[in-house]
């Protein structure tokens, strides 16, 4: 073995340490422990993807559970964003919901309550304090031509898609999502099922009309159940959007009827749906 | 029509002794008596503060909502709410206003006509302005402030005042079932700070909406 010296190939390593800056020396350390503690961290395991009965499964039993549940009392925060209407502010609101076809919304505003909307079954009702004007329509279908007024609000509000068993036979994977795709009466509806069977988004869509997109991005556990925490609706013509924070949930087994039903005062102006659209439009001015 | 009405709606929610005489009704007197101490005070000293607590009849809900805050009263036309559970600040000076909302993240930056419509019930107490002229003195400490119907849906008050004079109830009912109880306690008096100290302004990365 000779004494000669290994040979170094490029520059030896202590000039080029020489060279560091303080600077540039705190970085290659930062970036070599970056680097090893990366190495050492555990792997972050995918959970296991479902296979599309298990997926099923998981969907139907989570909708069990939420649908059990019977009325739900919600706070939300809302963002609306309406062509017609400018720039609206957000706004605070409650929510409750009776299954299977009844809801009530109240916005609330700087003097008490903005806007409170009530449906049930085919019937909805509205009303404006602060103009004193009012809509009751006992047939929305007629009127607005929306079916089922108030299971379609249950539904979108609580996640409440419940496709046929024939749906799920002939579902499709388009991505990592499970859709499935169904008809009832003139509407054709589409449901996003994700990885731990949640609803991702759901879509309906009417002869003649715009369809309705929810969807669901978060979610949250209250009282044991897992139920939507950030819903966002679009109206497919792109008029409107609505987001929705919800804050908190309670569960009641049945919501009584004056929690969920809009009474119009003796004296609110009755006015027709669009008069009503109208007035909404002035919301923010209100 | 609004006075038949918000006298049916009293009938059904004061208890019997808190009815008027017919010496009470009226005037001028009565609007003294619910103004003028809280009015006297805040004139000789600048500005008047007080906690209260805010109770709400939640009509979905059927139950009670209490927030807790506190009130603050310059002369001539600045109110200011804050709520400690919340951040929520309400602020009014002269024509404009502020609401800062921080659960949504937003202020909105208001306009003469929500002003004029927020500040209604707290101008009567002031002694500023009284809605339509109209006070009824119910019993000893006991008044009805009546307004007509507005750009708010409440038009009429009930204010309750202490030995001193100084209100220590203001409730306020809308038609809807909406109802709403500030219990005020701890008035304090110092010299006014202006219009400044009114104003709020939004904390970076708020949404800032002005109000027509």
């Amino acid at each position: 073995m000779s004494g000669a010296s290994p040979r170094v190939l490029g520059p030896p390593l202590r000039p080029r340490l020489a060279r560091l800056t303080p600077g540039r020396a705190a970085l290659a350390l930062a970036a070599l422990v970056s680097l090893l503690l990366g190495a050492c961290a555990p792997h972050l395991l995918a959970p296991p993807r479902l296979d599309g009965v298990a997926r099923r499964a998981a969907y139907r039993a989570a909708l069990s559970t939420r649908e059990a549940r019977g009325g739900v009392e919600a706070d939300l925060a809302l963002w609306i964003q309406w062509v017609s209407a400018g720039d609206l502010p957000g706004a605070q609101a409650r929510l409750v919901l009776g299954a299977p076809d009844a809801f009530r919304l109240r916005i609330e505003s700087m003097f008490g309550t903005a806007l409170d909307v009530s449906a049930r079954g085919d019937s909805i009702t509205a009303y404006l304090p602060s103009r004193r004007l009012g809509m009751a329509i006992d047939s929305a279908r007629d009127s607005l031509g929306l079916r089922e007024v108030g299971r379609l609000g249950y539904r979108a509000w609580s996640a409440d898609w419940d496709p046929p068993d024939s749906a799920w036979s002939a579902a499709v994977w388009e991505d990592t999502l499970l859709v499935v795709r169904w008809a009832e009466e003139d509407d054709s509806l589409q449901l996003a099922v994700g990885s731990g069977g949640r609803p991702v988004w759901a879509v309906l869509a009417r002869d003649g009309g715009p369809g309705i997109r929810a969807s669901y991005p978060e979610w949250a556990v209250w009282e044991g159940v897992r139920w939507p925490s950030l819903i966002e609706f679009e109206v497919a013509s792109g008029d409107l959007e609505v987001t929705c924070r919800i804050r908190r949930v309670r569960f009641r087994e049945h919501p009584d009827g004056p929690a969920l039903a809009v009474r119009l005062p003796a004296r609110a102006e009755r006015l027709t749906p669009s008069a009503l659209k109208r007035a909404l439009e002035k919301l923010p001015r209100l | 029509m609004v006075v038949t009405l918000t006298w049916a709606l009293a009938a059904t929610l004061l208890p019997p002794r808190a009815w008027p005489s017919a010496a009470d009704r009226g005037g001028d007197g009565a609007r003294r008596q619910v103004t003028g101490a809280l009015a006297r005070s805040l004139r000789s000293s600048g500005r008047a503060w007080a906690s209260f607590e805010r109770e709400s009849l939640d009509p979905l809900s059927g139950s009670a909502v209490t927030f807790k805050g506190e009130l603050v009263l310059e002369l001539p036309d600045r109110v200011a709410l804050s709520f400690a559970s919340s951040g929520e600040r309400l602020s009014l000076h002269g024509d404009g206003g502020e609401w800062l909302q921080p659960e949504l993240r937003q202020m909105l930056v208001l306009g003469p006509p929500q002003v004029a419509a927020a500040r209604l019930w707290w101008d009567a107490l002031t002694g500023r302005r009284h809605p339509e002229g109209a006070v009824r003195r119910l019993s000893s400490g006991a008044f009805l402030l009546l307004s007509s119907p507005g750009q708010g849906s409440a038009d009429s008050a009930w204010v309750w005042t202490d030995r001193r004079g100084l209100p220590v109830r203001l409730e306020v009912a809308d038609e809807t079932g909406g109802r709403q109880v500030f219990r005020f306690r701890d008035w304090r008096f110092s010299r006014a700070r202006g219009r400044e100290a009114f104003v709020v302004h939004a904390p970076p990365g708020y949404r800032v909406i002005e109000m027509p």
